[in-house]
Parts: C-alpha cells; structure tokens; sequence
C-alpha cells in the first residue's frame, strides 16, 4: 500500500500555519503575474497585502481559494491541500466535489459585495450553509440571527439587497460568509467601493472580527486599517512580496525607497 | 356571415381546437425541460459539448420546421423507424423549439451578474443550486418577454402540422373549407381561436413571472455603491 508516502507527502505544513503557500506561480499567457510566491498565515493571524494596482493582490488571494487556478505551486489551508490532490505521485486538479469542500475553510469577500439580489437578508445568510448542510436547518437560522446582529443590521432581515446602502450590504456579505463558520477570511478591496463613512462601519466590523482572533488575510488601500489591525504587513510588487513586515517596521521611515514611495500618494 | 353553416362545423373545429392545444402545451413542455438544462452546458467556459449544441441550434434555427417534419415523417421509415404521425410532429416540434429555447435562456442567464455567481462558488455552494436558486431567477425576468413571444410562435407553428395528416386547428379548417367552398365563417373562427388560445398563453406567463419573480426587482440589477452611498 501506499498510505505511508500519502500520509508523509506532499508535506502537511506546520500545524500553527492557517494558510500556507508554497511558490505560488500564476501565467496568464504570457504574462506572468505570480512568480513563485511563498506566504504563511498563523492562526488568529491579520496579514494586510498591500502594492501597487496590478502587482497581483487580487490573484494571490484569489489562489487561496483556487477562484483562480494558479499554474504552479501549493496552497493549504487549515492543514488541507486546497484544489489538488496527489495521483500516482503527482499533484492533479480536485474535482468540483472535492474542491467545494475544501472551499469550505475560507470565506470571502469581495469589493463589490455579491449578494444573491433575489434573496432578502436572511435568505442570502442562510442559503449557503442550508445547501451545504452545514448543521440544522434551527442551528443554521439562529446562527444567521445572531451574526446580522452582530454586524449591527437585525433590523434588515427582511430587506433586499437592493433596499441597502452599500455599507450595509457588505457587512451582510461578511455575515453571509461567516456563517459558514470558516477558518479564514479573505478580504479583496472590502471597501474601495464605499464612501470613506460607510467605509468605516465594514472597517469596525473587520476590527472586531481581527480582534476576536478571526485568522485573515485582507487586501486593502486602507493603510490607516494596515497600520492599526494587521500583525504583518506584505508589500506586493511585481508578483512577488517585495517586503514584509510589522506594520512598525514596513510603515517606517526606515523601510525601503520604492515603499515609501508607494505609501506616499 | 351564416351562423348556422358554422354551428355546424363548430363540434369539428372544437376538437380540432384541442388537437393544436395539446401538441402546443406538450411541445411547450417538452422544450423547455430539454432546453433548461441544457442552457447551462458550456456557459461559464465553453467545452466540446456545448459547441456541439451550438452547431444544434444553429442547424435546427434555419431549417424550416416543415423540413424537419418531411425528414422525420418520410425519412425515418427509411431507416426502419415509423412512428406515428402525432408522434412526429411532437418531435420535430420540439426539436426546432429547444433550439430557440437554448438561446432564449442563455440570453438571460449571460444578463446575471458573474460576480455572485463567484460569491456562490467560493461559499461551496454545489452547482446545480446555483443555477436554480441565484442564476436562473435572476435571468427569468430578462428571458421571459422573449420566452413568451416564443411561446406563442410555438403555437401557430403547429400549424405546419397539418402536413403530416395531424388533424389539428389549421388543418381541419382547410378541410372544411374544401368540402364547402364557403371559407369566410370558418377562417375567421379559427383565427379567433388562435387568438384566445394565444391570450391564454399570455395569461399564464404573466402569473407564472408574478409568482416566481417576487421581491426582484425589473431585472438583475447591479450594484452601483457610489450611487446607494448618496441616495
Ligand atoms: N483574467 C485575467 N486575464 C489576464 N490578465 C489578468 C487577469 N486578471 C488579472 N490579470 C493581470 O494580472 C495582473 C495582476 O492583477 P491583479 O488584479 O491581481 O492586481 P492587483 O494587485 O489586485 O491590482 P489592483 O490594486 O488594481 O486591484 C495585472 O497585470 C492584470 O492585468
Ligand atoms: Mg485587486
């Protein structure tokens, strides 16, 4: 049998690490936008990317999910190979089925929020987890309740998306992927999309989520929002992580020339 | 105009009536449970099956259901099937129907927003829900004028029926006609009922969008953050 080569390779990473991706290499034709990249997010976590519009922010975090397929590389998250599996010594694609549950440990949520527009509040909540079946139909509900409260919108449950200012849709599309209870969360431009006031109510709502221990992984312009929530900074250019850091040390006067030039305007 | 030449022929007419609204509901039918799935085939990325239905839809949208009808109705005894008239009609019907059904729905479905279809794959959603809860009631209130109108092209197409010996509506009148030589009363008479069997049409389209397009708005409108901020 072979379970002692499937048990030991490919390797699992250490068990501290929520995320872990390993040379990350992504060509679209003949353009290469991730270049190998290497990146470990620790449990409870807040990583911050930040770079220069097209330095590859949004397929990285794209690849973490496999949204996007990278062309070369691995990504694990919670201890799982996301998106491959091994054949006959070889990595291959996950089928859908496979791929689906592996997607359950990451949630996300993007800048132009994605609610289902067909569906009130509740519905776009619960819909996931009730065709996941992720717990009872009761459990699903109450869970639901309990996180558009938390995001401060009790009073929306009945409302459409099209009934909400944009702030408040996105908190609901933090809720809507919080109650998939995942692992991590992802944030892709959360708020480039809103005016800095309802920016700064889905931002309260990241903070706590950070604070309560959430493991995320949030590309962002904030750099007020990196500064003060993140435990690391990862400057992106190019495809590649040019920097990381605290955000002390990749915020200060003494990190490199082409950073500070990039966090002036 | 002599209402007794027609009462006459109304019994006849009558059943004839019921000839063209049953092959119209179960073409219809069958059309649309075809084309529903198939819809979908290849829509997101397009693989050899879908461009083979392709070339389906484009083959089945110009040749003309009469056509069609002569192949199926003279041609297949050649290969050794013989199927029964009505059985005919229904097929080639319902062949040239799912062709425009396809497109029908995709027109729809192409008018959904992708990114929540993403927000669906990256929550794990399986597919076929995504497709029947997010995707196709949001295209239903883009498809369904187009559905309709189609619906009723359907129906006057049953017409090209009576070729094959099918005695419904068009059919039955013609033969009327050339029994009595007397085709005022009977032409518009069935005129008539192709209009009301058309209404009818209308009616149960119009019920079916009221009940499955509750809560959504005239379409599936995007999101334009900038524009809620300052409303
Ligand atoms: N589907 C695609 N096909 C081809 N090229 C793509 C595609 N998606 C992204 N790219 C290219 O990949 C590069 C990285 O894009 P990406 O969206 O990841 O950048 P980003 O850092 O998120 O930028 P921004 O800050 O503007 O959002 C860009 O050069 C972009 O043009
Ligand atoms: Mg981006």
């Amino acid at each position: 049998m072979t379970e002692a080569k499937t048990a030991s390779w490919p390797t699992p990473p250490a068990p501290e690490h929520m995320v872990e991706l390993r040379g990350i290499v992504l060509n679209y034709h003949k353009l290469q936008v991730l270049k190998g990249v290497n990146l470990a997010v620790h449990k409870g976590e807040t990583v911050a990317i930040i770079g220069p519009s097209g330095s590859g922010k949004t397929t990285l975090l794209r690849c973490i999910n496999y949204l996007t397929q990278p062309s070369g590389g691995e990504v694990w998250v919670g201890g799982h190979l996301v998106g491959q599996r091994p054949v006959g010594g070889r990595l291959r694609p996950a089928p859908d089925s496979v791929l689906r549950r592996h997607r359950l440990d990451t949630g996300m949520v993007f800048q132009q929020f994605n609610l289902f527009r067909n569906m009130n509040v509740l519905d776009n909540v619960t819909f996931a987890p009730l065709s996941t079946g992720r717990g009872s139909p009761g459990e699903i509900r109450a869970r639901a309740l309990q996180l558009v409260e938390r995001v401060g919108l009790g009073h929306k449950l009945n409302a459409f998306p099209n009934e909400l200012s944009g702030g408040q849709q996105q908190r609901i599309a933090i809720a809507r992927a919080l109650a998939m209870q995942p692992k991590v969360m992802l944030f892709d431009e959360a708020t480039s999309a809103l005016d800095p006031e309802l920016a700064r109510e889905v931002l309260d709502v990241m903070r706590e989520l950070a604070r309560e221990g959430m493991t995320m992984v949030v590309v962002t312009h904030e750099m007020g929002f990196a500064r003060e929530v993140a435990d690391r900074v990862v400057f992106m250019e190019r495809g590649e992580i040019a920097l990381q850091g605290p955000p002390s040390q990749v915020f200060s006067d003494k990190a490199p020339d082409r950073i500070r030039r990039f966090l002036q305007h | 105009m002599d209402l007794n030449y027609l009462a006459e022929y109304l019994p006849v007419l009558m059943d004839a009536t019921k000839v063209t609204a049953i092959l119209t509901v179960v073409t219809l039918i069958l059309s649309t449970v075809i084309a529903l799935p198939l819809s979908v085939v290849g829509l997101r990325k397009p693989n050899a099956f879908s461009a083979a239905l392709d070339l389906f839809t484009l083959f089945m949208r110009s040749i003309p259901t009469l056509v069609v009808l002569f192949f199926f109705y003279y041609g297949m005894p050649y290969l050794g099937l013989v199927l029964p008239a009505f059985a005919v009609a229904v097929v080639g019907l319902t062949l040239s129907a799912v062709a425009y059904n396809i497109e029908i729905f995709r027109s729809g479905l192409r008018a959904v927003d992708p990114g929540q279809i993403e927000a669906a794959e990256a929550l794990g959603i399986p597919r076929w829900r995504i497709w029947v809860n997010i995707a196709f009631p949001q295209a239903m209130p883009v498809f369904l004028p187009t559905y309709l109108s189609n619906a009723t092209l359907i129906l006057k197409g049953t017409s090209v029926a009576s070729i094959i010996t099918i005695p419904e509506l068009t059919a039955v009148s013609n033969e009327i006609v050339s029994l009595t030589y007397q085709p005022f009363e009977i032409l518009i008479a069935s005129a008539l009922i192709y209009v009301v069997l058309g209404g009818a049409l209308s009616l149960i389209a119009a019920a079916v969008r009221r009940h499955l397009t509750r809560g959504l708005s005239a379409g599936p409108v995007r999101s334009a953050p900038a524009m809620k901020a300052s409303a």
